[in-house]
């Protein structure tokens, strides 16, 4: 159990990665249609232009989100209200969250449900995009439904583990697991990831 | 059905649900109970078309630049050239805070990342030069809040997609009110300098040679904020592509400045999806919350109550205004714009108010919830940045900020063409 949960953690952590590599492809793709378009076409009088970015884009972007749900779930990143439940002890707190996930995995099976269905029905009819891309549908959805696959499995592993840990009693490893992130997580957090060094001003 | 709706929510957001699952369960329940028809079998249609909108690609890339510019490692020159410029004002330092911050705002967009990242270049000057501690914080805090209403903002591309408002609108209404706003703050620290000018601090030496060395170092972001709002207003790009041209040209800042490197672009990749799949859930959720809500008719039943309270456009916009200032002293601020859209809007927007002139005035108050405790995320970035003394410098050196503006809502409630007038010029 805690060998597949650290194999989930890098996965999802590997897919965010990929995810933001899609969005960052799609910002080139994006950018160089602009350029042809209004900067290097109208200089040499012709037409050096493609279309059809905005729709790559829009593929690119279903699927890179998708593909890090999962990350927000492993990393806690879950947006919580917690005016209450900073106030709440231990035990509480814990219900709180097997709620708080039980709650999250209705929401995600449904979705999971749905977008599967959606998927399977491109599949069968070999649907394609209204587009003069005419791209099969079937294949940006199945990866992105992929996407929200992994986060019904991440979701499903951690509300097991979280209800084994309040079984056992064991409230901190609960909290570890699917604990609000108080702020003070969440500060630490983003200062971490800047690239601050604590010096004065120079040029005085 | 509406006392259902609202049990239902207060009981899981004092269970602290995660903000998605209360809007996807929330319309699952009213689904079940109030529905003519299986509405939760147009959740894939509903998933798949939000997923995949182009308008917002631009929310990771805007994101993504704000990750990008931040980890450049600008934001001290910037600051220093800023400085130059602004402290000979009575309350010195502070002045450069708001500046810096308005800048930075004015290209990322984040309001957490931009009191980050200004309050560890500004806060060591609280001791050198002996400035008025909660004052000088609040300045960081509240400057820190700009980045919301200053375009490109993500505030606005989700209300406009929440609305059906023109974003390019909105990104032009916020123009007049966010640099209104960041003077207000300015007027504020002088003042209060004026009043106490122990509050000032020691003034910052500084000559003409010295503020015209320090211009070069504001081009580069000066440089992005015409990419990324000028490419839009000259027609040339829509937001998600004005949104790419600004994470290249980022990119390209941040190779120039030899700041890339696989540490910082993982961090940049971690921190953009991170953020990015955490909103875009709630958003999935928040449509197909809109979709139940609308299908069983309740947006319509919440507008008819509140009207039928009788209080007229001006008096249920005050009820309003308080409402939201209470919820935000308690809920993180996305997460209540999108959770709060589908219910508010068809109200204010019934009663003739400007779908455009609430985005603005929505997103001020938004800004307001940024720094009121309990739970305000700025004052507790820059208390965590301090990591001495108690929050409640922090919190007290805010409130006047707070006070400007709520003025400005006042302004903008006496005048709305502050921020209409702008776009009614602009794309008539």
């Amino acid at each position: 159990m805690e060998r597949l949960w650290a194999r989930v953690a890098v996965v999802s952590r590997v897919a965010a990665w990929a995810g933001a590599a899609m969005l960052l492809f799609a910002a080139l793709v994006v950018t160089a249609e602009i350029l042809l378009r209004k900067v290097v076409s109208p200089i040499f009088g012709a037409s050096y232009s493609f279309t059809g970015s905005d729709e790559i884009a829009g593929y690119l972007f279903a699927v890179a989100t998708s593909w890090s749900m999962a990350h927000v779930l492993v990393t806690r990143g879950h947006v919580r209200i917690d005016a209450l439940y900073g106030l709440f002890g231990p035990r509480l707190r814990a219900m709180c969250d097997v709620a708080a996930l039980l709650a999250l995995g209705l929401f995600v099976a449904v979705l999971l449900e749905r977008t599967g269905a959606l998927w399977l029905v491109a599949w069968e009819d070999g649907a394609r995009s209204n587009t003069t891309l005419r791209v099969p549908l079937a294949w940006p959805q199945g990866a992105w439904v992929a996407g929200i696959a992994l986060f019904a499995f991440a979701l499903a592993l951690a509300l097991v583990r979280t209800v084994g840990a309040v079984l056992r009693n064991d409230l901190a490893l609960a909290a570890e697991l699917a604990g609000a992130s108080s702020q003070d997580d969440e500060i630490r957090q983003e200062l971490e990831s800047l690239p601050i060094a604590h010096r004065p001003m120079e040029g005085r | 059905m509406m006392v259902t709706a609202l049990v239902l929510l207060a009981v899981m957001l004092a269970l602290s649900v995660p903000v998605a699952a209360v809007m996807g369960v929330l319309g699952l329940a009213l689904n079940q109970f109030f529905a003519l028809m299986p509405l939760h079998r147009a959740m894939g249609d509903v998933a798949w078309n939000a997923s995949s909108e182009y308008i917002l690609i631009s929310i990771p890339l805007f994101v993504m630049l704000g990750e990008i510019l931040l980890r450049a490692g600008i934001a001290a020159r910037v600051y220093a050239a800023i400085a130059q410029w602004l402290s000979w004002l009575p309350g010195g330092l502070m002045h450069a805070n708001i500046g810096t911050c308005t800048l930075f705002a004015a290209t990322s967009g984040s309001s957490v990342a931009t009191a980050a990242t200004i309050g560890t270049v500004a806060m060591p000057e609280i001791r050198r030069r002996g400035y008025h501690e909660p004052l000088f914080l609040g300045t960081i805090a509240a400057g820190g809040t700009l980045g919301i209403l200053i375009p490109p903002s993500i505030n606005f591309i989700l209300y406009g997609l929440l609305t059906n408002t023109s974003v390019p609108r909105l990104y032009l209404a916020g123009f007049v009110p966010g640099f209104m706003l960041a003077g207000l703050f300015m007027v504020i620290v002088a003042l209060a300098c004026i009043l106490d000018p122990a509050k000032g601090g020691q003034r910052v030496q500084t000559s003409w040679r010295e503020r015209l060395t320090g211009l070069p170092t504001l081009v580069p972001p000066l440089l992005i904020f015409l990419v990324v709002v000028g490419s839009i207003y000259a027609g040339v790009a829509t937001p998600t592509e004005a949104a790419s041209l600004g994470v290249v040209a980022a990119l390209l800042l941040a190779a120039w400045e030899r700041a890339l490197s696989w540490p910082m672009l993982r961090a940049v990749a971690e921190g953009t999806m991170r953020t990015t799949a955490m909103i875009m859930l709630i958003i999935l959720a928040a449509q197909f919350l809109n979709f139940v809500l609308g299908a069983i008719g309740l947006t319509d039943g919440i507008a008819e109550a509140i009207t039928g309270l009788g209080l007229g456009a001006v008096g249920t916009m005050l009820l309003i205004v308080v409402f939201y200032l209470i919820l935000g002293c308690f809920m993180e601020t996305i997460s209540m714009m999108i959770l709060t859209t589908p219910f508010i809007a068809p109200v204010v927007f019934g009663l003739g108010w400007d779908p455009v002139w609430w985005g603005i005035v929505l997103t001020i108050l938004i800004e307001a919830a940024l720094i009121t405790p309990p739970v305000g995320l700025n004052l507790y970035v820059v208390q965590g940045l301090r990591a001495r003394g108690a929050i409640g410098d922090v919190i007290r050196g805010a409130l006047p900020f707070v006070g400007a503006m709520l003025v400005l809502i006042a302004m903008l409630m006496l005048l709305p063409d502050i921020a209409l007038w702008l776009p009614r010029m602009v794309m008539g």
